[in-house]
């Protein structure tokens, strides 16, 4: 079933591969380069499901995360964190922000299409 | 007894009343006592006093009443005697004549004991001598000035260390005799204070001896005074520590040299802390991202190989390569660093004969290709001498690093400038670009590895173009500035020698 994700990654090659393996599972993508980008699109569009890279220009992916958990309709909206920081600080500040699983980059792509599944089954 | 003997026995001298022949009219008690004293006959009136006398002391008596008569005035003798206990005895003799009509009728002799106040006298001349010696002996700076600041007291010590004499001193005044300019005000102020009674301990006085060297003396300052404790000078007692301060500063001077020293090796430590946890995160953040990108690929291309043309394939696998190329550099960047951090004296340029401007636009015609043509590099080369001795492999990491910066940094101008230029010492070459800046506060921390700005955003980079460049430049013995303004551009200015001494390089 076709569902809305939301991709907010500032790599642009890192943005093409995801998209492309978003979209050949038959899902449709919206991209943002940063999180401020990315709440601007949310103000006219609902994602079924948020993937969000950490470090970016602008609006970093923690403050993203918890300026989504927020809005009135942004509470039930899982929230994958992908991202090269991987250290136990990041990926703790990332859960308590509201973040729904932290995936570190690089990740397997049948890991990432499980947790996307898996998520928007939920 | 009569009223007479009472009232002569009752006084402090002894008293012997003669006519003028020497006959002995009247004596007191002190007077017998002091014959008995000296062991000499008893006194007896009427009796001559020149049959009475010993020897030893007819002669000076007789003497006293001769010259009295000849002078018709009084006498006075002092006389020291050993007495009849052996002891040293100083007497106090006065011969007084008694005239009527101009004849001397009566002589009246009194006579004191003196050896009390004589012995009194001696200690003091005994102290006084002693005390003299002391402070012209003593191992230490003494001297004395009255209260206009003349010199008055100038020990032996004082010549030793100051190479003046006390003639030389004497009269002298302290402040213009001795003192450099710096320490007049101190000086005046400690006299100020001893004129006032007041002590000053320990205080350092700069001097200027015969032999012109400075010297610094460590002085107390006592006020001298009289008995009646009006003060009427100032005595200075101290020591000449002219070496300890210098030792002193020396020390002080090795105490700093150690503390900088401290300094930059925990300065050092910290850096290398600091270059260690940036290249922990550079290696997590720079290398993580194009290998996601590879293996989303290589996942995408195993998952969804089915569904894909053949032109969709190739597409992945270029993307593949070019993510496996940048990470090779960043790779190839790391090492270059590394060596030359590894064996920083021991990296030597190798010398060929190259052609600055050909090399130039080849290079920039490259670059102009690698980055997928999307910035104009701009050239003006104004070469007195095109071709030059010089490394050609760290002349390519010095301005592919800046070029490729430059057109980096510029996401909003799309042209760069390559400009350069040269005489008879040096080419100058200039890398500038419209691009994103540097701020003022980051400009010296460019060029330290893995330094990246929080300027740079999502551009992608290792943080080792920079230093890998300034250690090229530092190679090839130039030099590398550079000058930004935030939102307007960079500019990096290249300065390379076009000869080198003999014993530099070639391999």
């Amino acid at each position: 079933m076709s569902r809305n994700i939301l991709l907010i990654e500032d790599t642009p090659a890192l943005a093409r591969d995801l998209t492309e393996i978003l979209e050949m599972e038959g899902h449709a993508v919206v991209h943002a380069g940063h999180g401020a980008l990315a709440l601007e699109a949310l103000k006219t569009f609902t994602p079924d499901l948020i993937i969000t890279d950490l470090v970016m220009p602008e609006m970093d992916g923690i403050t993203f995360v918890r300026r989504v958990r927020r809005l009135d309709r942004g509470n039930a909206v899982p929230i994958i964190i992908l991202s090269a920081k991987t250290d136990e600080v990041t990926m703790r500040e990332g859960e308590r922000a509201g973040a729904s699983l932290f995936l570190k980059k690089p990740c397997d792509v049948d890991i990432l299409i499980q947790s996307v599944e898996k998520l928007l089954s939920s | 007894m009569n009223v007479l003997d009472v009232l002569l026995d009752s006084i402090d001298e002894a008293l012997i009343i003669l006519d003028s022949e020497g006959k002995i009219m009247l004596f007191n008690q002190q007077a017998d006592d002091i014959y008995e004293m000296m062991g000499w006959p008893s006194l007896v009136v009427e009796q001559s006093i020149y049959n009475i006398l010993p020897a030893q002391a007819y002669h000076k008596v007789s003497e006293s009443i001769l010259e009295l008569k000849l002078r018709k005035s009084p006498v006075k003798v002092f006389s020291d005697r050993i007495a009849a206990d052996g002891n040293r005895v100083y007497l106090e003799t006065t011969y007084l004549p008694v005239q009527q009509d101009g004849a001397i009728t009566h002589i009246y002799i009194l006579v004191r004991d003196v050896t009390m106040n004589k012995v009194f006298e001696n200690r003091l001349t005994t102290i006084a001598t002693n005390l003299t010696n002391l402070i012209e002996r003593a191992n230490a700076v003494i001297i004395g000035i009255d209260s206009r600041g003349y010199i008055t007291d100038w020990n032996r010590h004082c010549t030793d260390v100051l190479g003046y004499t006390k003639t030389q001193a004497f009269t002298q005044k302290f402040s213009d005799f001795l003192l450099t300019e710096d320490s007049r005000p101190r000086f005046e102020e400690v006299v100020l204070a001893a004129l006032q009674n007041k002590s000053t301990r320990n205080f350092e006085l700069q001097v200027t001896s015969d032999a012109g060297d400075n010297l610094v003396l460590l002085l107390s300052a006592s006020p001298r005074a009289t008995n009646t404790g009006q003060v009427i000078g100032v005595i200075f007692v101290g020591q000449n520590i002219t070496e300890l301060t210098v030792y002193r500063e020396s020390l002080e001077k090795m105490v700093e040299q150690r503390t900088r020293e401290l300094k930059d090796a925990l300065e050092k430590e910290k850096e290398a802390l600091n270059l260690r946890s940036r290249f922990v995160s550079m290696v997590s953040h720079e290398f993580r991202t194009p290998l996601s990108s590879i293996s989303f690929a290589t996942g995408y291309l195993k998952k969804f190989k089915d569904k894909l043309t053949p032109d969709a394939i190739d597409d992945k696998l270029e993307h593949i390569q070019q993510q496996i190329s940048h990470m090779t550099n960043m790779m190839e960047d790391i090492l270059t660093i590394g060596r030359a951090e590894a064996r920083a004296e021991a990296v030597q340029a190798s010398l060929s004969q190259i052609d600055v401007e050909k090399f130039l636009n080849d290079l920039a015609d490259d670059i102009y290709q690698a980055t997928n043509q999307t910035h104009t590099i701009h050239r003006n080369f104004s070469f007195q001498e095109r071709c030059t001795m010089t490394d050609e492999k760290l002349l390519r990491n010095i301005f592919i690093n800046l070029l490729t910066n430059a057109i980096k940094f510029s996401p909003g101008c799309k042209e760069v400038w390559l400009v350069g230029r040269s005489d008879e010492m040096c080419y100058v070459i200039e890398v500038r670009d419209g691009g994103i800046g540097i701020p003022a506060d980051e400009l010296n921390r460019i060029f330290e590895p893995f330094h990246r700005s929080d300027q740079v955003g999502s551009i992608p980079g290792a943080g080792l173009g920079l230093s890998i460049v300034k250690r090229a430049v530092e190679i090839l013995k130039g030099s590398l500035t550079v000058t930004s303004t935030p939102g307007a551009g960079t500019t990096f200015t290249v300065t390379l020698p076009c000869a080198y001494e003999s014993q530099y390089i070639t391999d």
